[in-house]
């Protein structure tokens, strides 16, 4: 288990991190989200004792990180921003280094270097050298690294960033794979991502906390507008006239084209108030086929945009 | 300590750089042997020993100039800092990888004394040795300072030249103190100077305006004071401190056949204040 309570850190007169305090319980996934230099590095950081904070303390177990250092970090596998890779060492040379430093009894090493290879799919690269990676492999070197010694928690500061698609979804899943038997933090200002894996967000800018909560919980909470999406076949005019006057509608508006002879409409309404059926029976009584009709649910950027909204009106 | 040590003499050689080090001070060596004892016929190795340190102070930063500078740049640092490993572990294993391939190097240049030995030269056995021993406890000092000078930049080249700049004052500020006036006023005016000196820096380091400025007062009313009740203080003094911290200038006891412990004691001290340095040096970027 994790515990930060009240961490601030401050450059001179500039605030990184101000007055944070959260927990992670064990097995759990929490996703940092937040632009960039919101302090999502910066808690990091402090998080894996690479810096100290200017107040407020981290337990990881119960252990100080700044007052028991070296007993705080056997529990942390850490993967930064940028991996921290020689890349003149071979894969294999990596890891046994990464395993020494988290003094793994050197009899061990050969068979945990096969073990990490395994789990984080590097096999064939093993005797390559890291400066001759491509990004994904040497991103996957990084984590298997933050996997040495077997670590209770992990730490992953945008872990997919600069990944294609396709590696992005492996990443996804090796991530995935590894919740069963691991505390994570991740960091991304990407809001899929963090709902993709995520089980807890905290959201974060200039450096302070604004929410806790779960992907799905931050979605209802802030749902305030039902938006709908339409794309009915017919003249333009008429259908938008027809949709204004359904009681309940307080705008129409027409996003885009992609059908011929159709319109894609966003409609927005009162709150918790369900037109589906009357667009239907509109359409249907003027004969205006319903190519598509689906609720567009909140993104994670929207709950984003809103919540630092209020906070800065 | 183990696995930040082997990582590194390993780095050594597996880039360019420890080879490029072991060269270097091998053409250095090679060149004085050379010249004084196979070409001259000196039969006395410690001429080569005393005279090679000018341009070792060129090479000794190769060794250092990458060792945290390096790993700032590419911030592998975050590897080593976040791991169950101390600050001082971290250093140390870095020092005393450096330290091997300056070992393995001076180690490499035995055969040259053996060789006039082989010749039917009468090699004075105890001069050499006390100047190998001279010359390799100035090895150590050199490392550390590096060492410290590559911990305060993220750019090895910067590292290189400023360490090269340091060690070349060292060997010229003996010199420099005969150069300078020892009168009295120029003393305590340079003394008055390297006051507002320090505390320009106690006060950027603290930032407290009231105890910086105490320091500074009590500083200069002491100068002054000494400067009325007992002046003798200040006679010859810049000549003799710049004697003092004067790296190159101890060397010299040593290859005439001078063997005082109190140097040794100079050197060691160096090289662990330095090492000290470092650490805080790493700490302190942790805290600001």
């Amino acid at each position: 288990m994790i515990e930060v309570k009240n961490l601030t850190k401050r450059y001179g007169d500039h605030l990184a991190v101000d007055n944070s305090s959260f927990t992670v319980q064990d097995g759990e996934i929490v996703g940092f989200l937040g632009p960039n230099g919101a302090g999502k590095t910066t808690t990091m950081n402090m998080l894996t004792g690479y810096l100290s904070s200017t107040e407020g303390e981290i337990l990881i177990d119960g252990i100080d990180i700044l007052e028991d250092p070296v007993h705080a970090k056997m529990k942390i596998g850490y993967l930064p921003e940028v991996p921290p890779l020689y890349p003149e060492m071979t894969v294999q040379e990596y890891l046994q280094f990464a395993l020494a430093l988290k003094k793994v009894p050197a009899k061990n090493r050969k068979e945990q270097v096969e073990k990490l290879l395994k789990q984080t799919r590097i096999k064939d690269m093993q005797n390559r050298l890291i400066t001759n990676l491509s990004k994904g492999y040497k991103q996957r070197v990084g984590l298997a690294a933050a996997l040495a010694g077997d670590p209770d928690v992990l730490i992953l500061d945008e872990p997919t960033a600069g990944l294609d698609p396709k590696q992005i979804t492996e990443f996804r899943d090796l991530i995935r794979s590894l919740s069963t038997n691991h505390t994570i933090i991740i960091s991304s200002h990407i809001m899929q991502e963090i709902q993709a894996v995520c089980d807890k967000v905290i959201i974060i800018n200039h450096g302070r906390i604004i929410a806790i909560d779960t992907p799905e919980a931050l979605s209802q909470r802030i749902m305030r507008n039902n938006k709908l999406e339409l794309r009915i076949k017919g003249p333009r005019a008429e259908i938008v006239n027809g949709l204004k006057e359904i009681e309940g509608i307080t705008s129409v508006d027409i996003t885009r084209i992609r059908e011929e002879g159709s319109i894609d409409i966003q409609v927005e309404t009162e709150d918790e108030v369900d037109v589906r059926e009357q667009v239907f029976e509109m359409c249907s009584e003027k004969h205006f086929p319903i190519l598509l009709m689906s609720i567009s649910e909140m993104t994670l950027e929207d709950i984003f945009l809103q919540i630092t909204g209020e906070r800065e009106a | 300590m183990k696995a930040v040590y082997l990582k590194e003499l390993r780095s050594y050689f597996t880039s360019t750089l420890g080879y490029i080090y072991i060269a270097m001070m091998l053409v250095i060596f090679g060149f004085y042997f050379f010249l004084y004892n196979l070409y001259a016929g000196y039969v006395d190795y410690s001429y080569v020993l005393s005279n090679v340190t000018t341009l070792i102070l060129f090479a000794m930063p190769v060794l250092t100039m990458r060792l945290f500078a390096d790993e700032l740049k590419s911030k592998t640092d975050q590897m080593l800092f976040t791991a169950p490993v101390s600050t001082a572990q971290i250093v140390l294993g870095k020092f005393f990888a450096a330290l091997t391939v300056f070992t393995i190097t001076v180690v490499l240049t035995i055969p040259q004394p053996l060789t006039i030995v082989g010749l039917g030269g009468k090699l004075p056995v105890p001069r050499v040795v006390g100047a190998y021993i001279a010359m390799y406890l100035m090895g150590i000092a050199f490392i550390s300072i590096g060492m410290f000078i590559s911990a305060c930049t993220n750019n090895p080249v910067v590292a290189l030249i400023v360490s090269i700049a340091v060690f070349l004052l060292t060997f010229i500020s003996a010199g420099l103190g005969d150069l300078l006036p020892s009168t009295i006023t120029f003393t305590v005016g340079l003394c008055i100077v390297l006051l507002a000196v320090l505390v320009w820096f106690l006060y950027r380091q603290i930032k407290d305006v009231y105890l910086s400025a105490t320091v500074g007062v009590l500083g200069l009313g002491g100068l002054i004071a000494l400067y009325f009740l007992k002046p003798s203080v200040y006679n010859g003094l810049v000549s003799k401190a710049l004697n003092w911290i004067s790296i190159t200038a101890r060397y010299s006891d040593f290859y005439s056949g001078i063997f005082t412990f109190a140097h040794i004691l100079f050197y060691v001290s160096l090289a662990i204040l330095f090492v000290f340095l470092t650490v805080q040096r790493i700490e302190k970027r942790r805290w600001s």
